[in-house]
């Protein structure tokens, strides 16, 4: 019962911290070149980010409709046209100042780990 | 061999088997149920359904048919609602963790839609489905209502086929999950509506937004959006302000009824207290009998506006009642309905018997050929109330004014007055010796008959519709004189013609003929 909890207290706590990062990394891609959503997903997948594609839909959403993303419909040599995503001027003002935090948590989290001795 | 079905996902058509298909509905289904209360609900569902048209095409290759191996490769690429939940992806929604706890458990609640529902049916489901949109647990309320507004001016049957025929019956699973939805309260309604909005307008811009990917540009489509856009703030902006009205103005409603439930309830029991003295007029043997009929009366009703009352604020402050109280008073409302029925039975026993006492008064003191016929309308002064100016009271007697006069053409030579005396009663011994209690006192003076427009009931006796009828004969070749200056109230009289009117001429004189009663100097037609 003790395990269980711990555990699920666990993995409340890995998905806060992904959560914390995912829309960093979103905004990140996006703003590298215009992004369908499943190069966005492949590249999230790769950092075990999210794992299926259904979730980031609702988050593609919710950050155009906080005006950080915007997208374009693009023609597509198979099916209907595709909705291609990428950043808009307030989202990389947005994302500069995410990167900072960032920068400066890495250095922060970096400090408070780095003389921690697992054997003792 | 399997069958085949045509679908368009995504603005794609796809020929698919029967059993992929179903397989592919019910994840949608999900999809669907779990998004709806997300914002952008539209869009998302819609991307989510694009995406799978596409890992279709992707994974169709050069085949033709969607099976069910390429559907269940797609949800395995898009993950179900489930895996959302384990996912950092969080719709930001309050009490979000409290949802997916029930997702899991396989209980959607969704945004809420007005159905028919199918499962709980007595006609058509029209009543089940509004009390399922409103929350309450058993639709006989709704039903109630439904009679009650029929009974009470014919208004529920069209009501009723008109809901019948414009709510969709709920018949997908998510229908269902949207017929029940989440209460509806102050908090939430105005996202709701906005909702509902969002969903019209998406559709629209969406629609504009469409055709300039593919057109390379439209202004058409821009100003499209901008219309609904702004059309949409408009209505942000109403329903904001409806929001804001909405809490007060249920407030007020509710006070209302609450207080027209006191004010009810203490008329009531003013009334019960002052009537007391007189109950036993009506009362079955016992007064508290109809003490408990007129109790009952007031629970009933007043139970039914309290409970509305009550309810508004329950929207309003999600304040419930607990389930054993609420079980104990409606089981005390049901026991009330019983219990009046039982003294209306009881009551109505005492009237199920008629009987009637005949006298025959030869009116032989009037001699001279012209009767002088008045009325007495003058019920005594020193009543205390009177009920519809037809039953007065007094502290010895109740006075009814329920006597019928007639004239009618008489055998033999001298006037006669025929008096019926009626009661109605547990049987006929007690309803003949209340007929012999009425005192109804007519006036022989000279060439003169007046009769009372009213007659007693003293007191100790029970009043069980008691009435008067009395009869005039004149003999053929005798007079009538209707004297005084006051019309007169004749219920039936034989007449040569229907005009000229007795009514219409106070101090006429009429003289019986073979024919019936002709006026010798009416001046009114």
């Amino acid at each position: 019962m003790k395990a269980k909890d711990l555990d699920k207290t666990r993995q409340q706590l890995v998905r806060q911290m992904r959560r914390g990062v995912l829309e960093l990394c979103v905004l990140a891609i996006a703003s590298k070149k215009e992004a369908y959503p499943s190069d966005i997903i492949a590249e999230l997948k790769a950092s075990e980010l999210i794992v299926v594609e259904g979730t980031l839909y609702p988050l593609l959403s919710r950050l155009k409709d906080q005006g950080l993303l915007e997208y374009n419909w693009r023609e597509s040599n198979m099916g209907p046209p595709r909705k291609y995503y990428s950043i808009t001027e307030t989202g990389r003002a947005f994302l500069e100042e995410l990167l900072q935090t960032w920068g400066s948590l890495v250095q922060a989290v970096d400090h408070s780990t780095q003389n921690i001795n697992y054997n003792e | 061999m399997n069958k085949v079905q045509q679908i368009n996902l995504g603005g794609v058509p796809f020929t698919i088997d029967e059993d992929a298909l179903e397989h592919l509905t019910r994840y949608l289904d999900t999809i669907h149920a779990h998004f709806r209360q997300s914002g952008g609900y539209e869009e998302i569902t819609q991307d989510i359904e694009a995406r799978m048209a596409e890992l279709f095409l992707e994974g169709l290759g050069q085949r033709e048919i969607v099976a069910l191996k390429e559907v269940e490769d797609a949800i395995v690429i898009m993950g179900t609602p489930e895996d959302f939940g384990a996912e950092p992806i969080d719709e930001p929604v309050a009490g979000s963790e409290q949802r997916r706890e029930r997702e899991r458990a396989g209980d959607y609640r969704t945004g809420r839609r007005l159905f028919r529902n199918p499962d709980d049916e007595t006609i058509g489901g029209v009543c089940s489905g509004i009390a399922a949109y409103f929350g309450i647990n058993d639709p006989l309320w709704i039903r109630l209502l439904f009679i009650l507004v029929t009974i009470s001016g014919g208004f529920g049957v069209p009501a009723y086929l008109i809901l019948w025929a414009i709510l969709p019956k709920a018949e997908t699973a998510s229908d269902r999950l949207a017929m029940r939805g989440e209460p509806i309260n102050v908090s939430n309604i105005g996202r709701i509506i906005e909702e509902e909005v969002e969903h019209i307008s998406h559709k629209v811009s969406e629609f504009g937004g469409k055709k300039k990917g593919q057109n390379g540009g439209g202004a058409l489509g821009d100003l499209l959006r901008q219309i609904v856009g702004f059309v949409g703030k408009v209505l942000s902006v109403l329903v904001h302000l409806i929001s804001q009205l909405w809490k007060p103005l249920l407030l007020l409603i509710g006070a209302l009824l609450i207080l027209a439930f006191l004010v009810s309830w203490v008329a009531g029991v003013t009334g019960a207290v002052f009537f007391w003295p007189y109950l036993d007029y009506f009362s079955p043997d016992w007064p508290m009998v109809s003490l408990m009929g007129a109790f009952n009366v007031l629970i009933i009703f007043g139970m039914v506006l309290l409970s509305a009352g009550l309810s508004i604020t329950r929207l309003l402050y999600g304040t419930r009642m607990s389930r054993s109280w609420r079980a104990g008073l409606t089981g005390f409302w049901i026991l009330n309905i019983i219990s009046l029925i039982g003294v209306l039975t009881f009551v109505a026993r005492d009237f199920s018997n008629e009987a009637h006492i005949d006298r025959r008064i030869e009116l032989t003191g009037i001699t001279a050929d012209t009767l002088n016929f008045r009325i007495d309308e003058s019920v005594p002064a020193n009543d205390q109330f009177n009920i519809d100016g037809a039953l007065f009271f007094y502290s010895d007697a109740i006075v009814s004014d329920n006597v019928d006069l007639e004239i009618r053409k008489g055998e033999g030579e001298g006037f006669t007055l025929e008096e019926r005396l009626e009661s109605r009663g547990t049987n006929l011994a007690m309803a003949e010796d209340l007929a012999a209690g009425i005192d109804y006192q007519e006036q022989v003076a000279a060439d003169a008959l007046t009769l009372p427009s009213y007659f007693r009931i003293p007191s100790g006796t029970k009043w069980r519709a008691q009435g008067v009828r009395a009869i005039l004969r004149v003999p053929v070749g005798r007079h009538i004189r209707f004297d005084g200056d006051t019309r007169f109230y004749i219920d039936d009289a034989d007449k040569v013609e229907y005009r000229p009117r007795i009514y219409d001429n106070p101090g006429s004189t009429w003289q019986m003929t073979e024919e019936g009663l002709l006026c010798l100097d009416c001046t009114k037609e």
